[in-house]
């Protein structure tokens, strides 16, 4: 943590506005990306992250610097997305958010087939969506963003054990039906 | 290893602790299945890898923040005063750990008290026992109880030297008792052969006091506390001598 962020932690938990503000415009996106994975629609992500932004200034005199603010605060986060979860009682959507697929397909992989590997990645985005919700969401903090099996267990209220197996059928899973799916393409 | 347990070291390979990733290494310079499976989920994860970096923060960097600060502006939340320094010192104090601490040693310090306070009583009981019938005698004036603090506080300069009733707490083994026949004597002699305006005794109604004012000295002192038997012999020397004289 950087000690700008720290000052305005400090700042903020004394009702400072202002740094408030500084603090999520510095953290927001992340929070998005992370609502997002768990979510699968743009709207809901930021309606989850906002709702978390004002439990954030609701509860920040709580926080008392014995854990990283940044995993304290996307914990916040994941539990506003399990409550959109069921409140709204579905499960992630099986599609991608247009707009973000839109950014997803756009995006240059630098590769020799472009079209391929947009195929690719809309076929590894949509595999990914179709994986049990545990697995999906380790799936998905771990290997799209970044997070340590260490910050998603204590995000999940699990284990890092667990964490690890639900990361190894996911990515078995995801693999597996990906080897299918080009055997298939072999044989047309 | 088998290859079952081996396949799980490959999909969690950038999970893998030096060991693991050794025992990887060597299996799958022998297996070529594995090696295979290895392969194909390095492609794979290249893939993930590169999914990973498309950009889907926010599009609109205002709109979160702005709906987030107007909510907290219209909502009644929870005021929070600038904090004091004193504010933040007290905060401090009531963390749990320190509360823990500072209780801690509230405890040993009572603990400490009353330990230490019980043991004085008992030495005052006891020294009280001991010397009970020589503090009655004192307070009736037959005798004089001095004790070494009362002698250096005299030698100092206070010239006081209390009877012991009012004091008897301070008594200890060091205690020297003075008849009070044989002060006067003292008294007689240092008025008749010293210097007259060297000692004044007075009895204080109050405090059952005798008070030495004006110019005794240290020497002269020691001689009156040393031990009543060498008062009378210092006393019969100076008889000695006034009777040469």
């Amino acid at each position: 943590m950087t000690e700008q962020t720290q000052k305005l932690i400090w700042e903020s938990k004394n009702g400072n506005q202002r740094s408030f503000e500084q603090l999520i415009r510095q953290h927001q996106n992340y929070c998005f990306r992370i609502a997002f994975r768990i979510l699968l629609d743009e709207d809901e992500a930021k309606d989850a992250v906002q709702e978390s932004l004002i439990k954030l200034w609701k509860n920040l005199h709580k926080f008392d610097y014995s854990s990283k603010f940044t995993t304290w605060l996307y914990k916040i986060v994941f539990n506003s997305c399990m409550d959109k979860i069921k409140m709204n009682k579905r499960k992630a959507n099986n599609k991608l958010d247009n707009h973000i697929l839109d950014n997803i397909f756009d995006a240059d992989f630098s590769m020799q087939n472009n079209i391929e590997n947009k195929d690719m990645a809309s076929i590894i985005n949509e595999l990914t969506n179709q994986l049990d919700e545990k697995q999906r969401i380790v799936f998905t903090l771990r290997d799209f963003e970044s997070l340590s099996i260490n910050e998603i267990a204590e995000l999940m209220n699990s284990t890092e054990n667990t964490v690890k197996v639900n990361l190894f059928y996911a990515r078995k899973n995801i693999n597996k039906k990906l080897k299918k799916l080009k055997v298939e393409w072999g044989a047309s | 290893m088998k290859c079952e347990n081996i396949e799980k070291l490959i999909y969690l390979n950038n999970e893998l602790n030096s060991e693991e990733k050794t025992v990887l290494k060597s299996h799958l310079a022998v297996c070529r299945n594995c090696r295979d499976l290895f392969d194909e989920y390095s492609e794979t994860s290249e893939i993930i890898n590169k999914l990973s970096m498309i950009d889907i923060g926010l599009s609109d960097q205002n709109e979160i923040a702005e709906r987030v600060i107007n909510s907290i502006n219209t909502e009644p939340l929870r005021y929070y005063p600038p904090v004091s320094l004193l504010d933040r010192m007290i905060q401090i104090l009531l963390a749990p750990q320190v509360r823990f601490v500072l209780g801690s040693i509230l405890i040993v310090l009572t603990g400490l008290f009353i330990f230490t306070s019980v043991k004085d009583y008992n030495s005052i009981k006891d020294l009280e026992q001991k010397y009970n019938q020589e503090i009655y005698s004192a307070a009736g004036l037959d005798n004089l109880i001095i004790t070494q603090r009362e002698i250096f506080e005299t030698v100092s300069g206070l010239y006081n030297f209390v009877s012991g009733e009012d004091n008897y707490a301070d008594l200890s083994d060091d205690v020297i008792i003075i008849k009070k026949s044989t002060l006067n004597e003292l008294v007689k002699i240092y008025f008749e052969y010293g210097s007259a305006s060297l000692i004044n005794i007075e009895k204080q109604e109050f405090g059952n006091e005798f008070s030495f004012r004006d110019g005794i000295n240290k020497r002269e002192l020691e001689l009156i506390f040393k031990s009543n038997e060498h008062v009378l012999e210092e006393l019969e020397k100076l008889e000695k001598l006034n009777m040469g004289n």
